[in-house]
């Protein structure tokens, strides 16, 4: 019976984007039209049983297994070394190994191999003997046809595959589970050290305002400015990388992404790899958990570094698709993989550098992402000749149906992380057809709205982001969108801003604590009111 | 004592009617068997009780493929022997083995003198 794959299913294509290599790729991943053999290595010194077995794989086995067989356990050994097998037969009784210690010194030598064990008639204790010692079956020779024969195989492949995939899961899960403490240590650590660092920054600022332009301690001052700056670029990387949990979907820009990463992503290269970065100036935004995004940048670039060993290119492009898709390509100049490798690159546990180094989650990760935001993920390569990874995700307002085409307004959400402003909102948005763009912080905000088709009809902020910053860069959307209505959600902070005189006239300040629903009546009543009169009432404060 | 020197049904049955391959088998038997008989002898006459229980061992492998139930239950008997070590009347029982061999190869050689004559009338 020959392996027949199941139908084509269109999510899990991958196409080879090299004419030198051109070739459809499953995902599971056998290239069509090879059917994968399961490699069967029949260790036994009887020839007559040989003999039947073999006219047994080749009368009703052919299109589905290869057989190989030895007659000696250290020929059998040698041959496990050297090759890749998917099943070992064995008979435990050989000219130089008896019993169980047959069995284990070939589970010794192919430890993730399922063995099915041949047995005599009246050998069945010692084969349940071997079960417990690790083998898959056993099967007893004179009365076995070639259907159980097979099936026992098939069985026995499966069963190995489970145990394995269950063992790496929970190592897995082990290492998930502190990578994750790791993970909530180092934010904890980031956040606060990243507040200190504004406090730093700050000063900084104040002091280069208040020097004159030639004082001496300025290129000092400067200095500090500077190695803040590259410290809170440092700790925001840490911040994306330690929230790993799926985020709300934002808008946001793929450049900037690359942009804020650069530091880590060229640290992961040799020194005489070149780095290259080709971003497209006028790129599209995306939708999506930017640390999710994040990820696929990073294990992409670490896949590729680690194919240069010594030397090479490492290219990072961003485009725009010709279909309104946000393009990333990743590539290499590194080592290359055969078709077989690449066939499986996208497979859990799947790796070439050994599940002692690699978790071999790297790229199937990878997938999963782009799969969830809705993108594809291709591959080329060939060895020799680096490979190339293009991750293809639908721009921003492709596909959303709040497009801003059918919506009525367009709110613009500034809120830290841990608001649930974004997701208050929500529901909010749909009923009401409000288009609403979520940005983490304020320059984010620009960028966003900067990016975005329609102007800003409502801003919504926390008004505890620090001071300066704020004021100069509301002012700068202010300006830029003069019929922009504006909610502060800390009405105590806005209302200290209120009396230091830092918030424009017109800024109404209601009572009492912000609750989700008192929220979204005052964001209709804004926006209704903003219908009305687009400049009256234009600032209000609620909480 | 199981007294059926070979089960021609089963063995049909095992080689799913390919005469060329039963014929290969008995060739194969009739190679390797006497090698085997002969080591056995050594081993028996040497008392080496790992050597009888393997080559007792083997020669029941080759039995068991032509379902030769009466010699493959002797085999077993030696085997066992060999396994434990144990001396007494292994010369009788090495003995009936040799019997049960010569009752045996001439049905083996009738079944692979029918093979050949078909084959030959097919030519």
């Amino acid at each position: 019976m020959a392996a027949v794959h199941s139908p084509v299913d269109s999510t899990a294509l991958f196409f080879s984007i090299t004419s030198s290599v051109f070739s459809i790729w499953r995902r599971d991943c056998t290239p069509y039209g090879v059917t994968k053999l399961i490699r069967v290595l029949l260790i036994e010194d009887n020839p007559i049983d040989v003999r039947l077995m073999r006219a047994d794989f080749l009368k009703f086995g052919s299109g589905e297994f290869d057989l190989t067989a030895v007659e000696h356990l250290s020929e059998a050994i040698r041959f496990l070394n050297e090759n890749s097998i998917d099943v070992i037969l064995l008979d435990l009784f050989l000219q130089d190994a008896a019993g169980l210690e047959t069995l284990s010194r070939v589970r010794e030598a192919a430890p993730e191999v399922p063995v099915v064990v041949l047995t005599g008639l009246n050998d069945e204790a010692q084969a349940l003997q071997a079960l417990k010692n690790g083998a898959q079956d056993y099967l007893i020779k004179g009365s076995v046809n070639s259907r159980v024969l097979f099936r026992v195989i098939r069985y026995a492949i499966e069963r190995k595959q489970g145990e394995v995939e269950r063992r790496l899961l929970e190592q897995q899960l082990m290492q998930g589970q502190k990578l994750a403490a790791i993970g909530t240590l180092a934010g904890g650590v980031a956040h606060n050290f990243n507040n200190a660092l504004m406090v730093v920054l700050g000063h900084s600022n104040l002091l280069l305002q208040q020097m004159n332009q030639d004082d001496r301690s300025k290129v000092h001052v400067e200095g500090i400015k500077k190695a803040s700056e590259r410290a809170a670029l440092l700790t925001r990387q840490l911040l994306l990388f330690s929230r790993r949990q799926a985020g709300e979907p934002t808008v946001f820009s793929l450049n900037k992404l690359v942009l804020d990463m650069q530091m880590l992503l060229e640290s992961t290269r040799g020194e005489e790899v070149e780095f290259a970065l080709e971003l497209a100036p006028d790129l599209g935004l995306i939708k999506g958990d930017p640390s999710q995004i994040g990820q696929v940048v990073m294990n992409l670039v670490m896949n590729a570094a680690g194919a240069m060993k010594d030397s090479g290119k490492l290219t990072i492009e961003t485009a725009n698709g010709a279909n309104r898709e946000i393009l990333l390509r990743v590539s290499d100049t590194g080592c290359g993989m055969s078709p077989e490798v690449c066939a499986h690159i996208f497979d859990p546990f799947f790796t070439t550098k050994g599940l002692a180094v690699a978790s071999g989650l790297g790229l199937s990760t990878v997938y999963g992402i782009v799969q969830q935001h809705g993108g594809t993920i291709e591959v080329s390569s060939k060895p020799g000749s680096g490979s190339t990874f293009l991750v293809t995700l639908p721009a921003f307002g492709s596909t959303n149906p709040d497009s801003p085409t059918d919506s009525n307004s367009t709110i613009l959400v500034v809120a830290d992380e841990e608001n649930s402003l974004g997701s208050h909102l929500d529901t909010f948005a749909e009923t009401e057809r409000c288009e609403v763009l979520k940005a983490d912080n304020w320059r984010e905000a620009i960028e966003v709205a900067g990016a975005h088709a329609r102007p800003i009809d409502l801003l919504i902020a926390d008004a505890v982001t620090p001071g300066l910053i704020r004021q100069h860069l509301v002012r700068h959307l202010a300006d830029e969108y003069p019929e922009m209505a504006i909610i502060y959600i800390s009405g105590s902070a806005a209302r200290r801003m209120a009396a230091n005189g830092a918030l424009p006239q017109g800024t109404h300040l209601p009572q009492g604590k912000v609750t989700r629903e008192g929220l979204l009546r005052h964001v209709e009543g804004v926006l209704k009111k903003c219908e009305q009169s687009k400049r009256e009432d234009r600032i209000a404060c609620v909480g | 004592m199981n007294n059926v020197i070979i089960n021609m049904q089963a063995l049909e049955d095992r080689v799913g009617g390919d005469t060329e391959l039963l014929a290969e088998i008995i060739q194969i038997f009739f190679d390797r068997s006497p090698d085997v008989m002969a080591s056995m002898r050594r081993a028996i006459g040497s008392q080496d009780a790992k050597s009888l229980e393997t080559t007792a061992h083997s020669l029941r492998g080759y039995l068991v493929n032509f379902h030769a139930e009466r010699a493959s239950d002797t085999a077993l008997e030696l085997e066992i022997k060999g396994r434990q070590n144990d001396w007494l009347s292994t010369e009788e029982t090495f003995s009936s083995l040799e019997r049960d061999m010569e009752l045996l190869q001439p049905r083996l050689t009738a079944i692979l003198y029918r093979i050949e004559s078909s084959s030959l009338l097919r030519m």
